[in-house]
């Protein structure tokens, strides 16, 4: 560094700029509203991050597909194949958006990003899964979605909450039409397509013990050349969803 | 500068501008004009670019003076300002990728404050801090200029770089090893 370089008189700058009023304080008004309007958006992100959950969680359930975690190995893989990633996608880039705005608060760089990622994974998931078992504001949006439309962007979430798979995809929710031996005839409950389904010997998850002509179940299983082979079959029970 | 004027803190006179006595402020830039020279000078080497940024550090420190809570210290405050304008010029200089996460942040660490360092390791540690500062990152560079240079305690340091209080020490301590570390690699010797 130069050490001859003239030094500028920094005081003497800025007073001149506050005399001028070509400086001026920003009023305390300002940052109230500044602090405020992240708080609103951070309470914003959170509701949007909890109701996107509430909706992944309704999408399984709508879908049945929570019984493919009782189908053992096949089961597990199914169910992540069917799972909503996009949604999930979605709610984890809110949640880290959340983060970066908490971290406006003391307590929030305070806070190791972990810790605080992980509380409001915690939190988001806790109200998530309380909005979607203890309220019915999903299957009132459904049926609104199917009666009359829903703006934008619950249109497109609940139009597409049913993912109407057909019966080759391997999973379906079913009406028993007959019982023959390991051999199940069964009709989609979402369509008139009928499918022959196959029960191997000695599956503990997959068996037609108990079940009756007329009962509607889940079936999951690999289909080729129209027979399901199953490998794990659930009753629908009381309060099973219905599309 | 008369004897009255001295003896008032910092918060006191940031009060006094914060209810219109704005020719207090030009105490305030007295007071820490050399300490955000000396502050940048770690930062950068151009003294031009140092004096424009001090300068614009001041001109924020003016507008934002009204979110400052007086109940509060002036200096992490100020300082927080600095960090943010020096940093950006850094960025602004470097072709390093934006780094979004600090590694060191992500788990807490146990906050263990080193006991105040004797007279004779401070001097020593800003011996070695001003022969050896140059090779290290910027960010254990920063850690070490506040705490040895400036005096600031680890939770001043985590308000003005906003990083927890444990990240402050786990920090610090790498910041040391690498240090000493660039006295080896120097073949350094310190008294």
């Amino acid at each position: 560094m130069n050490n001859h370089e003239p030094k500028k008189n920094i005081k003497e700058a800025i007073l001149r700029k506050i005399e001028t009023r070509e400086l001026s304080m920003r009023p305390k008004l300002y940052f109230t509203l500044r602090i405020v309007s992240i708080a609103v958006l951070a309470l914003a992100v959170l509701l949007i991050s909890v109701f996107i959950l509430n909706f992944i969680l309704f999408s399984i359930r709508i879908n049945s597909h929570e019984a493919l975690l009782s189908f053992g190995p096949r089961g597990w893989s199914a169910f992540f194949h069917f799972f909503p990633w996009v949604p999930l996608l979605l709610d984890v880039v809110l949640v880290v958006a959340l983060s970066r705005l908490l971290r406006h608060f003391r307590f929030g760089y305070k806070t190791p990003v972990l810790y605080l990622l992980g509380a409001l994974i915690v939190a988001t998931s806790l109200v998530g899964i309380t909005v979607e078992r203890g309220t019915h504001i999903n299957e009132r949006l459904l049926r609104q979605s199917d009666e009359r439309g829903l703006p934008p962007p619950f249109g497109g979430m609940y139009g597409h909450a049913r993912r109407n798979l057909p019966p080759g995809a391997g999973v379906c929710l079913c009406t028993v039409l007959s019982i023959e031996g390991n051999t199940l005839s069964v009709q989609d409950t979402k369509s008139t397509t009928t499918l022959k389904v196959l029960i191997p010997e000695n599956s503990r998850r997959a068996t037609t013990t108990g079940l009756v002509v007329g009962e509607t179940i889940f079936v999951a299983g690999e289909v080729k050349d129209g027979v399901m082979q199953a490998f794990g079959i659930k009753k629908a029970e009381e309060g099973f969803p219905r599309p | 500068m008369n004897r009255v004027q001295s003896e008032k803190t910092d918060e006191e006179i940031v009060l006094l501008v914060q209810r219109g006595d704005t020719e207090q402020f030009g105490e305030l830039v007295e007071r820490y004009e050399e300490k955000l020279l000396r502050y940048g000078r770690k930062f950068l080497s151009r003294r031009e670019d140092i004096q424009d940024i001090v300068q614009d550090i001041f001109i924020s420190t003016y507008q934002n003076i009204q979110n400052f809570d007086t109940l509060q210290r002036f200096s992490p405050w100020i300082y927080r300002i600095a960090h943010n304008a020096f940093v950006n010029r850094l960025k602004k200089n470097s072709y390093n990728p934006l780094i979004l996460v600090d590694f060191d942040t992500l788990v807490s660490h146990p906050v263990y404050e080193d006991p105040a360092p004797l007279e004779r390791e401070q001097k020593e540690m800003r011996v070695m801090i001003d022969r050896g500062l140059e090779e290290l990152a910027p960010k254990y560079r920063e850690i070490l200029i506040l705490h040895y240079l400036e005096d600031m305690s680890y939770k001043e340091i985590s308000d003005i770089l906003q990083i927890p209080g444990g990240t402050v020490g786990i920090r610090l301590k790498r910041a040391k090893e690498a240090l000493k570390k660039v006295y080896e690699t120097m073949n350094l010797h310190h008294e």
